[in-house]
């Protein structure tokens, strides 16, 4: 036996570094089997709830603790995920992943082991481990926290070996190249007939069904992209301008970074559209008709059109990864920063910051409707249900191409900036300040900011729609074209295709899903502005061709749309169109307009939400970032209103639908 | 239930809202007929008070039916009402009062509505809302800058009792009001004319100021600038001819400090009636009943029945059951202002006690009075779970011993043997009076944008607070669970004392969370027990500079909110009762809060000459209820007095601004009111249902959904 007394100093069993340990490696299997002839039952037992290809490294009985109340159970490491499984619970075949119990190893962002008062971070394979751990603290990236203490009496050894387990299987995961999807398949469901719960938008169907809707009738899909020769960053179709050619949006497209042209993104039905684009491609040289199609593509039937850089003013990719890693330390719940300057710390952040100046971009963006944006803002009204919400993230982000997996860092690039996470936070922020207007509730939010640290599905764990095309095995279906990469695709470990992240029932129960729903969401009060309500003045016609800038919460006029025509020496001085103009510290929203006069002072349309983004108005995420700290761990966390809405809600549906309509119908009137 | 014993007896009044213009669709799914009636209990009309039961309300020369009040049209009736409930100092755009969305406020809004657009053809005195008693004194033509929307022309009324500005342009009035608050709250927007309409009680008036003088040339740079103790400053432009400036001057003055004046604060001159009689609220011996005192332990004395014993307490006290009154006598001269140790509340299980006091006058030469020692032990031992008494100074510790220096101190190890002593580090008056005073620099009437927390933070606000929130869960937690009786004191036992007291009672007991438990427990703490109020808030005063006053009551309620903020269930009260509180501690239309202590109250006859603040909300409740309140009894809650928890009040501190301001009502509470109402309709509807069926089908068990098996399922939530 390797391991001895309290006190002694361990170094970690020479075969556990092997790197050619594999996942599957026999020697694992083995391990599992070394463990004493009693634990056979219980981990056959423990098995059960394992998913296909699925491995338990090592386990310990052992208290989470915390939480109240405080639970016996057993702390299992898997070759995918660190899980607690209390006493006498069973994992539902329906929901194979625990959002409450399950760490997939990814998250896992610090460990600690815990001896009386000796406490060590462990997370590199090969630091020692001088003490048998009394208790595990497993800090996730999403700011969770699993707390477990184990049983005294004899099981020691299973406490350090499981701890271990979990440095090592931690340290793997982290050095695979490309993380696998954890795989899945969901029991009685035939591959191929399902229907997802949302259009993934990966058919040209999902597209056309998706403007007929948003009524953009001058626009339509191209498939230009189909093989993915003009972006592989892009999706297989989106929306042009209806009298552009494919031939056009071919050439135009090629002068944008990463081929990412201009493109529909939403069509408002006052007549303004929403596009996106990436910056332009500074070292092209376009020609003339290649200019005349990006105009005519940026101009789509307007006479005005106006530019917003994003760059401008938002903070940079490593300013919001910097901010969140700030963040993620401060929220420890060991964090060193000093109650008294908890304030000036959290400021110190600048996560609140840069939520501010998304939402305060956002907001100046929908005044306008039409520009580029980045972090789109929730100013249509059906983008405010659940189910729209969803198509939303659906469409802007996985389907547009958002490089999830860079930007977790879950392949440790460089460019990694959790963007999507920024995003969640500033709809949490849309939510606090319009509680009413939304049908989707903070736990879905929470719900949406977990998943995408956890592998289970393709929406999140692939950069671009090609890869999670290319993953899913689709082209099947399209064998005749030549995508590189495929035949390297790895049988077997690739994640269900069928599945999404919108499968929320892979990782939660059925109560846990009836929570995303907002009780405060009333769906009659914004009927009107549903209803598309002519907005004439924004159609009033301007000098013709006028194109601006937005920048700083102000318009300046241009005098060219492509900044290459004239001057291409003007890029080379700098990324920007212009220089800048005056900075004006007011937004948009409170200038009087700060239109052009032509445009005409028109009244904001109804149904749109403006957030305020006055610094009280920014509020720290707290159910989500401190959720670590002991005040939420230990159940003194505040309690909420939302289950007793929601029980409020159910009842009285209830009684409108049993109670009056079906027993009593014939006598109401009376 | 029998029919027609709900709440919404005789069915719903037909459709009281019945011609409301509110354009939303509603009430979808099912036959117009059963359309949920709006929350419509808020803002019914009242039929006047009449009749032997409410006669003991009614004061003062206008005998029911035929004072100056009566015989208007509903209306006027509802009009009164409206500002009764929403009588606190607000600037409103029309837009950007609360819209017609919600039914239960379109009456309030329709009663300003007609105001505005009947304006003109209204005789002067009756566009401004007067309260009966209230009387108008003059009106002027100024220019109101608006820190937000800059100057607006209007024309100010002044009575006795308020400030009242409504802007002249109501066409040209600024489209940036209009447009701005309709994309800060919601979709609605308003297409009648909207006027900026001001309404400052006099009370809430710190300071005037002349600004600019004879020479001064600027635009809009000669006129008065008036601090106001909620928050906010105003500033008036007047023209220089005429002597308007000094004449706005001068009676603003006067009205506003009436005791400089000699004349008499406007609580005494209110005739407004109410059907319940808030004084009625606070009676000391049955809140000590509820307690279950007296007991073997505890008496109650009226020892302090003409004030002899301490003229800063109240006539009741409850005392230990073993201390003789000369005891109590020789106990109060070693108690600054002979504030003895006396029950403040016992554990109904445990029977420990938080007993309050005054610090000990031990002095430079370290004094020691045996009775008080003696005294201290009897407290303690009136429990005898535990071996020692708990004291608790809420002040820092080196406050504590440069009180010494004064004749005061603290009860030291070798005297008390039988006492553990800690300190609360919570500070003193005139911390808090210059912290808040960093707090409205952050936030009016820009809010600091940059470095919003870390200027936050400089105020220490919020560290103020988390102190006292600290303190009080201290108290309650050693009550509690440590099972020792607690004894608090500060320097004079009526500000930090009433604080730690008050909170610890808040978490220890519900029923103090209730509406009138709470009323109860401000009435008993602060009020009867002598926080200084008038010198505190400086009712009617114009040292505007007195080193005395202190924003010690609002911090509480600040703590108050805080608390409601975590326990979101917890509280049958919602933020506008405590904001209305806050509104009326300045406002001085009701007696309330008037004066330092019980014997001055009494000297002046408060109780028969004003009205009480608990009138107008106990006559008015739903609009202070919160609805997510849910009934529990003996749970202990302990805030997480936390900076990552405590927030900033912002719908009190920056309420004035116009960017800050928040959907009002909240829409999530409107929304489960509404949700509530529907349920109740529906149980009564099927209960009705269910008559009638079982008067056609003989055997009632055949009904398949019968309220008796609906109910019970949804009524265990609630």
């Amino acid at each position: 036996m390797w391991w001895g007394g309290r006190g002694q100093s361990f170094n970690i069993a020479p075969q556990k570094v092997e790197p050619d340990l594999g996942l599957s490696g026999p020697k694992s299997v083995q391990r599992t089997g070394m463990l004493e002839p009693r634990s056979c039952q219980l981990s056959s037992h423990l098995a059960s709830g394992c998913l296909p290809g699925e491995q338990i490294l090592a386990w310990a009985p052992g208290v989470r603790k915390g939480l109240e109340p405080e639970l016996p159970g057993t702390l299992i490491c898997t070759n995918v995920r660190v899980t607690f499984q209390p006493c006498g619970w069973q994992r539902s075949q329906e929901t194979p992943l625990s959002s409450e119990y399950d760490f997939a190893l990814v998250n896992i962002g610090r460990l600690e082991a815990v001896n009386g008062l000796s406490r060590v971070q462990l997370l590199r394979p090969g630091s020692p481990l001088k003490f048998i751990p009394e208790e595990i603290l497993i800090h996730g990236r999403d700011f969770r926290l699993l707390r477990v203490a184990f049983e005294a009496g004899g099981l020691e050894p299973q406490a350090f070996q499981v701890t271990m387990a979990i440095v090592q299987a931690r340290a793997r995961s982290s050095q695979a190249q490309q993380y696998a999807g954890i795989p899945l398949s969901k029991a009685g469901q035939s591959s191929g007939s399902r229907k997802p719960p949302i259009p993934l938008l990966e058919t040209s169907e999902d597209w056309e069904t998706e403007r007929k809707k948003q009524g953009a009738k001058s626009w339509r899909v191209s498939t230009v992209n189909e093989r993915f020769d003009v972006a592989t960053s892009l999706p297989r179709y989106f929306w042009v301008p209806k009298r552009t050619l494919d031939s056009e949006v071919r050439r135009a497209f090629g002068h944008f970074h990463q081929g990412r042209g201009p493109r529909l993104s939403w069509h408002h039905r006052g007549g303004s559209d929403l596009l996106r684009c990436g910056g332009f491609y500074t070292a092209s040289d376009p020609n003339k008709e290649d200019i005349r199609a990006v105009e005519s593509m940026l101009q789509a039937g307007h006479s005005d059109v106006v530019l917003v850089d994003t760059v401008d003013e938002l903070p940079t990719l490593a300013d919001v990864q910097l901010a969140h890693l700030k963040l993620r330390a401060l929220c420890l719940p060991d964090s060193s920063a000093a109650e008294e300057k908890w304030l000036s710390a959290l400021e110190g952040t600048r996560w609140l910051d840069y939520v501010r100046s998304c939402l305060r971009k956002a907001s100046d963006i929908s005044v306008l409707v039409t520009s580029r944006v980045r972090s789109i803002v929730l100013q249509v009204p059906e983008a405010r249900t659940l189910l729209g919400f969803q198509s939303l993230v659906q469409r802007e982000w996985v389907a547009a191409g958002h490089p999830f997996l860079t930007r977790l860092g879950v392949t440790g690039a460089s460019e990694e900036a959790p963007v999507f996470l920024l995003f969640v936070d500033c709809v949490w922020q849309l939510l606090q300040q319009f509680p009413a207007e939304f049908e989707f509730s903070e736990f879905f939010l929470l719900a949406l900011h977990d998943s995408a640290r956890v592998p289970d599905t393709l929406t999140f764990l692939r950069d671009t729609p090609w890869e999670r095309g290319k993953q899913s095995g689709q082209f099947n279906s399209y064998t005749q074209i030549y995508t590189p990469g495929y035949s390297q695709t790895p049988a077997g470990n690739s994640a269900n295709p069928q599945l999404s992240v919108w499968d929320w029932d892979l990782r939660y129960s059925s109560e846990q899903i009836l929570q995303f729903h907002n009780p405060g969401y009333d769906p009659e009060h914004c009927p009107d502005s549903l209803l598309p309500r002519q907005q004439p003045s924004f159609m009033v016609p301007g000098p013709p061709n006028s194109v601006w800038l937005f920048s700083r919460g102000a318009l300046t006029p241009l005098n060219q749309l492509c900044p290459w025509r004239d001057s291409p020496s003007l890029l080379a001085v700098s990324s920007r169109w212009l220089p800048r103009p005056a900075i004006s510290s007011e937004s948009l929203a409170d200038q009087e307009w700060g239109l052009p006069s032509h445009w005409g002072a028109c009244p904001l349309p109804p149904g749109l939400l403006l957030p305020g983004y006055l610094g009280p108005q920014i509020k720290l995420w707290r159910r989500c970032y401190l959720r670590g700290r002991p005040e939420f761990q230990g159940n003194s966390i505040p309690l909420d209103t939302q289950p007793i809405s929601c029980e409020m809600r159910d009842a009285v549906h209830q009684f409108k639908g049993d109670g009056l309509q079906n027993s009593f119908s014939p006598p109401l009137a009376a | 239930m029998p029919p027609g014993a709900g709440p919404f007896k005789g069915g719903f009044p037909a459709a009281p809202r019945g011609k409301s213009p509110a354009p939303r669709a509603r009430g979808r799914g099912f036959p117009s007929a059963f359309r949920p009636p709006r929350p419509c209990h808020v803002m019914l009309p009242r039929q006047p008070a009449r009749g032997g039961g409410r006669r003991a309300v009614a004061r003062g020369g206008a005998a029911a039916g035929g004072g100056p009040w009566r015989g208007r049209s509903g209306a006027r009736e509802a009009s009164s009402l409206a500002t009764a409930v929403a009588p606190g100092p607000r600037v409103s755009s029309m837009a950007s009062a609360p819209t017609s969305k919600y039914n239960s406020h379109s009456l309030e809004n329709e009663s300003i509505k007609r105001t505005s657009r009947d304006g003109v053809n209204w005789d002067l005195s009756e566009a401004v809302p007067r309260l009966p008693g209230e009387t108008r004194i003059t009106d002027k033509e100024v220019i109101y800058i608006c820190p937000f929307n800059g100057p607006i022309k209007g024309r100010v009324y002044i009575t006795n009792y308020r400030l009242y500005l409504r802007s002249l342009e109501t066409s040209a009035l600024t489209f940036s009001i209009k447009a701005r608050s309709s994309w800060q709250k919601t979709s609605y927007t308003e297409s009648h004319d909207s006027a900026l309409i001001l309404d400052v009680p006099l009370g809430v008036i710190s300071r005037i100021e002349k600004m600019g003088g004879a020479t001064s040339r600027g635009e809009n740079s000669y006129g008065l600038d008036i601090t106001c103790k909620d928050m906010r400053n105003l500033r008036f432009a007047l023209k220089q001819e005429g002597h308007s400036r000094r004449d706005m001057f001068e009676i603003l003055t006067r009205y506003a400090f009436p005791l400089a004046h000699s004349l008499p604060i406007f609580a005494f001159l209110n005739e407004e009636k109410f059907n319940v009689d808030g004084w009625t609220v606070y009676n000391p011996v049955e809140e000590y009943r509820r307690q279950g005192l007296p007991n073997h332990h505890w008496r109650i004395t009226f020892i302090n029945k003409c004030y002899e014993l301490c003229d800063t307490y109240p006539a009741l006290l409850v005392v230990p059951y073993r201390a003789s009154d000369d005891d109590l006598r020789r106990v109060a001269t070693f108690r600054s202002r002979n504030r003895i140790p006396v029950l403040s509340w016992i554990h109904p299980e445990n029977k420990t006690v938080i007993v309050r006091c005054s610090q000990p006058l031990v002095g430079m030469s370290g004094k020691r009075n045996k009775d008080d020692e003696k005294y201290l032990d009897v407290i303690r031992e009136t429990n005898r779970q535990i071996s020692k008494l708990t004291i608790y100074d809420a002040r820092p510790n080196v406050n504590a011993v440069a009180n010494k220096a004064t004749g005061g101190g603290y009860e030291s190890d070798d005297a008390y043997h039988n006492a553990e002593l800690f300190f609360l580090d919570i500070h003193n008056i005139h911390v808090m009076r210059e912290s808040l005073k960093k707090v409205k620099d952050i936030v009016y009437p820009n809010v600091e944008e940059s470095h919003w927390l870390s200027s936050l933070e400089s105020t220490h606000w919020l560290e103020h607070i988390k102190l006292v929130l600290t303190g009080a869960i201290q108290v309650a937690d050693r009550v509690s669970s440590g099972k020792s009786s607690v004894l608090v004191h500060c320097s004079d036992g009526w500000d930090r004392t009433a604080q730690l007291t008050s909170l610890a009672m808040l978490m220890l007991d519900s029923f103090y969370r209730s509406i009138e438990g709470f009323e109860i427990l401000v009435q008993k703490e602060w009020i009867s027990f002598g926080h200084k109020f008038a010198s505190r808030i400086g009712h009617g005063d114009k040292n505007h500079a007195d080193a005395d006053r202190s924003p010690i009551f609002l911090q509480f309620i600040d703590c108050v909110w805080q608390m409601s903020k975590q326990f979101p269930t917890a509280f049958e009260f919602n933020e506008r009762f405590l904001i209305t509180i806050l509104d009326h501690l300045y406002s001085c239309r009701f007696g309330t809060f008037l004066y330092n202590c019980e014997s001055a109250r009494e000297k002046q006859k408060v109780t028969e000459r004003t009205v009480s603040l608990w009138s107008l909300i106990n006559s008015n409740k739903d609009k202070f209820k919160n609805p997510f309140y849910t009934k529990e009894i003996n749970r202990v809650l302990y805030p997480v007095a936390s900076m990552r928890h405590l927030e900033l009040w912002v719908n009190y501190y920056i309420r004035w601004n116009p960017r800050i301001k928040q959907q009002q009502p909240n829409p999530v509470e409107q929304r489960y009111v509404e949700l509530l109402a529907l349920r109740d309709e529906y149980i009564q509807r099927l209960e009705e249902l269910q008559l009638a069926s079982s008067a056609k089908l003989p055997d009632p068990s055949t009904s398949p959904a019968g309220p008796s098996q609906m109910m019970p399922h949804v009524r265990t939530h609630f």
